[in-house]
């Protein structure tokens, strides 16, 4: 069975959650990995968690059942991936500590950029009032102390992000490690140089 | 309306002065130069230059890391870290399930290093030849990879740099295997790729704009694992050779201080110490005797080939996995126990749990036990020898307790000192924003 783990995708709207997390499914299938399941934020609030509104309780209680069903599906082999605005440091943590085999990718970008884009229309809204309580307008975001990667949208392809993450993924030993620094020929040399040194 | 022009004078001059304040440092790295061999070395008068430099400073005996091997301690300067937050445990590691070997380089580094995070501060760094750098990850500035490339064309951030490199002569290693066969032109190209490196790194010196500069001197390391004898026994026939290189060594710190003006910092250091070795003593031979490890029937040359169910193999030096982990208190009780044949002297001093050594994210990746050899026993993991205790080729082998670390400037505080400490050392006198991640702590006064 293959290993399963996280990956946690937490941000502001608009900052790059949804289309990262589709570039590193793509990476990961192209690598031979079949079981993965998406778990994107917007989607489960439609089933998973309708009906929850958007005070800290429900909030809290949103990102926790996204990280239980992560928890799940982990530990029977699936790389679940969840792209959720995930606010809260604590709650962000308490999955963390839940999951164990945990990821998290903090899509940094600055709130003007964020606003600028309004894929979803949300930040006109809660800007001219007629929604509340929105992340980053009138509710906070809570950056993460130590995620495992951060990728910032506004600097970078989502391509060159989705290596990041994938890369760290390699590091972490999640994943085998495929591309390799050196060519045959140079790697021979290499292995000859270091043995002439003891080191292998 | 605009500011008068006496305030925009004032505002300039303010800045200007702000700049010239900038802290600008200068590194030297001394591959596995001993701090008592250092001190012996001034205390003979062998050591000129050096000799000035300790009059205007600071010197310390500094611990390497565990195991004490330059991929490893270099990591752990230049990101201040231990290794389970960088992520190198050695020259080579393995794919825990595969067992396949491979060579981990500065894209397997799991964190940014100094002249990474210097270059976000907006501050030029030049480095050039640390272990670990290769391939060169982006810096503002310039940044010559290590001995880990074995293609000038590609050692250089940014690759223009390589062009420059090869017309001036410049050596990325020497050739080990020359050393067994021809021992002069062993050292002529020692002397050769030192007088280069320290050449084109003065020549980018002079040339280039920058606020952090370190050059790293590999030749020693490698003169010591073949000619340590020499230093140790006063009457071994390549004593004279051996000291003459020492002599360049200390002309290039020469070269170096002329250029460093009063303001600027100056470091140099080591990575580990060295000593020279009694015996080699083959960990997988042992764990294989005592029936931890087993290979498959024939010859079997890589680790990919031992069988599935052993349970513990090791890397070197002295790093051990122990796959069934009822089997690790008794691995470590039998191989404290281990000594010499003929002179009855404890192989393994001392050995560590990974718990013990390592925290944080590449925890895992870490082997579950590290020996630490008795002083001259080289903890080697060959499989294709068949002897488990022997003597290889090499004169020299690392010990971990004894590199050292100088500081021009400024007195050190007076407590036990590690390579991780540098880093949080450099941030400060560079008057940087301290790193809340690292392992080590400043040492300035």
């Amino acid at each position: 069975m293959e290993r399963g783990f996280t990956i946690w995708f937490t941000g502001l709207s608009c900052s790059g959650k949804t289309t990262l997390s589709g570039w590193v499914e793509a990476d990961l299938r192209k690598r031979g990995f079949k079981k993965i399941e998406v778990l994107d934020g917007d989607t489960l609030r439609t089933n998973l968690s309708k009906g929850l509104g958007f005070s800290r309780e429900d909030r809290d209680t949103n990102i926790r059942r996204i990280g239980f069903v992560c928890k799940l599906l982990s530990r029977n082999g699936v790389i679940a991936i969840a792209a959720a605005i995930s606010p809260y440091r604590e709650v962000r943590d308490e999955n963390r500590k839940e999951i164990g085999d945990f990821v998290e990718v903090y899509c940094k970008c600055p709130l003007e950029v964020c606003v600028e884009r309004d894929v979803k229309g949300y930040y006109r809204k809660a800007l001219g009032g007629e929604i509340r309580n929105y992340t980053g307008i009138d509710d906070p975001y809570e950056e993460p102390l130590n995620p495992e990667v951060i990728v910032e949208s506004d600097k970078e392809k989502p391509e060159e992000s989705a290596l990041k993450v994938i890369q760290k993924l390699e590091m972490l030993g999640y994943i085998p490690a495929e591309t390799s620094v050196y060519t045959e020929e140079e790697e021979e040399k290499l292995k000859k140089r270091l043995e002439g040194w003891g080191y292998l | 309306m605009g500011l008068p022009l006496s305030c925009l004078t004032i505002a300039g001059m303010l800045m200007v002065s702000w700049r010239a304040k900038k802290k600008r440092m200068v590194v030297v790295g001394l591959d596995g130069v001993p701090y008592d061999f250092v001190r012996k070395m001034v205390d003979q008068g062998a050591f000129p230059n050096f000799g000035e430099l300790l009059r205007q400073g600071s010197m310390v005996q500094m611990a390497s890391t565990i195991p004490s091997i330059s991929s490893v301690a270099w990591a752990s300067y230049m990101t201040g870290r231990n290794p389970g937050k960088h992520n190198i445990y050695g020259f080579v590691d393995r794919d825990p399930k595969s067992l396949d070997i491979y060579i981990p380089t500065a894209r397997n580094m799991g964190c940014e290093t100094l002249w990474e995070v210097l270059s976000h501060q907006g501050r030029r760094v030049l480095v050039m030849n640390v272990p670990l750098t290769y391939p060169p990850r982006p810096v503002n500035g310039i940044l010559v990879g290590c001995f880990l490339c074995t293609n000038i064309d590609k050692v250089a951030y940014p690759s223009e740099v390589s062009i420059f490199l090869k017309e001036n002569g410049y050596w990325i290693d020497v050739d080990a295997s020359k050393a067994k066969r021809e021992k002069e032109g062993f050292l002529r190209d020692l002397h050769e790729a030192l007088k280069k490196r320290v050449e084109i790194g003065l020549k980018l010196y002079e040339r280039e704009k920058w606020d952090f500069f370190q050059l790293h001197i590999m030749e020693t390391d490698r003169i010591n694992h073949f000619f340590w004898d020499a230093w140790e026994d006063a009457g071994a026939p390549d004593r004279e050779a051996f000291l003459q290189f020492y002599g360049e060594v200390d002309w290039a710190i020469g070269e170096i201080r002329k250029r460093i003006d009063a303001d600027s910092e100056m470091m140099i250091l080591s990575d580990h110490g060295f000593c020279s070795v009694k015996r080699e003593m083959n960990l997988n031979l042992w764990l294989k005797e005592k029936g931890y490890l087993r290979l498959e029937t024939g010859e079997r040359k890589e680790l990919r080939e031992i069988y599935r169910g052993s349970a513990a193999y090791s890397l070197i030096p002295g790093r051990i996995y122990v796959r069934e982990k009822q089997y690790e208190n008794e691995i470590i009780e039998r191989l404290l126990q281990l000594q010499d044949p003929e002179s009855g002297e404890h192989v393994v001093q001392k050995i560590y749990r990974r718990e013990e050594i390592y925290q944080g994210p590449y925890q895992g990746n870490g082997p579950d036990l590290v020996a630490v050899p008795s002083p001259g026993f080289d903890l080697r993991g060959e499989l294709s020898t068949t002897q488990m205790l022997g003597q290889g080729g090499l004169k020299g082998m690392h010990t971990g307790n004894d590199a050292f670390f100088y500081l021009r400037g400024h007195p050190l505080k007076t407590r036990k000192t590690a390579i991780m400490d540098i880093y949080p050392t450099i941030l400060e006198l560079m008057e940087l924003p301290p790193d809340r991640e690292v392992d080590g702590a400043s040492l300035i006064s």
